[in-house]
């Protein structure tokens, strides 16, 4: 898998199935453009079925407001998480995040 | 429980999703910890509401957004204290601080109720991002409950590691050992301060993601898509949301 499919910058499917496909749904579920997200809803269901875009709707629910409540509450990096998720970090650039700053401030 | 939520989308919710949000959602209409229902309902109705605030669009361009004052455009049911603490949370979350965090305390809010009030505001978004990205409409908010609310805070709540005080690993005991001890994650403890929030978010995260055993478990396949189709649809999630957690 290539992690730099999380930040957008891998070509293609980034070694998931699926994964520019996913990756637009995720983007497009963020973004405000209906007509992108519905292009995106149809893309997800032509290549892999109706629960799937279930099941992805689900994941991208979760996070959009598990990120908040980790911003919000000021909580820290997990301790056992730190060392292991350093150079992913650091590469995809989210040490530089306001909110790492914020959590280290 | 049983629910006729989601009967007419246009494509078939799975029956564990839809009894989640059907719970949730009366909980969120019932009488919290600190808040009695109209308000927690008014504080969803609010996180809805954020998206057409003004000032909050200002702020978001702006490179910072402590440089912008105003009045946030509410529906003029909460206070501007509890309206900022859930248009930010709502419209601008990668750049709070702890510094703002401890002005809105200084406001008046108190740190019990800062807590019900992130964890009713991020339960509205999730449902309404579900229905928003699975094409189901969004679900009304039902009425709110009579009651009061408990008012019970845990003794075991300390201040900590986190700006908020929570239960922390150390401190759960026989008590919160199973929702907050030390195999659980930071975030699962984030909202230990009102553990029914803390407990009835989890609830809807291990439905619409994937429970604590299921995480740990990358043999099983256990939704529609494979274990790196989910992370890829989280993590980009949080990238964008510039999330560093």
């Amino acid at each position: 898998m290539d992690l730099t499919a999380i930040s957008g910058e891998a070509a293609g499917d980034g070694g998931i199935a699926h994964g520019a496909i996913l990756a637009e749904f995720a983007e497009a579920v963020w973004d405000d453009d209906e007509a992108r997200l519905e292009a995106a809803r149809q893309a997800v269901i032509d290549a892999m079925g109706p629960a799937a875009l279930i099941d992805a709707a689900g994941v991208a629910a979760t996070f959009n407001a598990i990120d908040r409540i980790a911003d919000s509450t000021g909580i820290p990096i997990d301790a056992a998480r730190i060392e292991p998720t350093a150079d992913f970090r650091a590469s995809l650039g989210i040490d530089a995040f306001p909110s790492r700053t914020a959590q280290e401030g | 429980m049983a629910t006729t939520l989601y009967d007419d989308a246009p494509l078939d919710v799975r029956a564990d999703i839809r009894a989640a949000h059907a719970q949730r959602l009366d909980e969120i209409a019932s009488p919290g910890t600190w808040f009695d229902a109209k308000t927690r309902v008014a504080i969803a109705a609010e996180a809805r509401n954020a998206k057409g605030c003004k000032l909050c669009a200002d702020r978001k361009a702006a490179l910072s957004p402590f440089a912008v004052d105003g009045t946030h455009d509410s529906l003029g049911e909460q206070p501007q204290t509890i309206v900022e603490v859930i248009h930010r949370i709502a419209t601008d979350p990668g750049r709070l601080t702890q510094r703002w965090y401890r002005n809105c305390l200084e406001s008046g809010l108190t740190e019990e109720e800062y807590v019900e009030i992130v964890g009713v505001t991020c339960s509205t978004i999730s449902l309404d991002t579900f229905a928003r990205a699975a094409g189901t409409g969004r679900l009304p908010l039902p009425a709110p409950k009579a009651g009061e609310p408990s008012r019970e805070r845990p003794a075991e709540a300390k201040p900590d590691d986190a700006w908020v005080p929570w239960v922390a690993a150390q401190d759960a005991g026989e008590r919160w050992g199973d929702q907050f001890g030390p195999a659980a994650s930071n975030i699962r403890r984030a909202l230990s301060l009102v553990p029914d929030e803390a407990r009835a978010w989890f609830d809807v995260v291990d439905t619409q993601y994937l429970n604590a055993e299921q995480m740990r478990d990358f043999d099983t396949m256990h939704r529609a898509i494979d274990r790196a189709q989910i992370e890829l649809v989280a993590g980009r999630i949080s990238f964008l949301n510039q999330c560093a957690y």
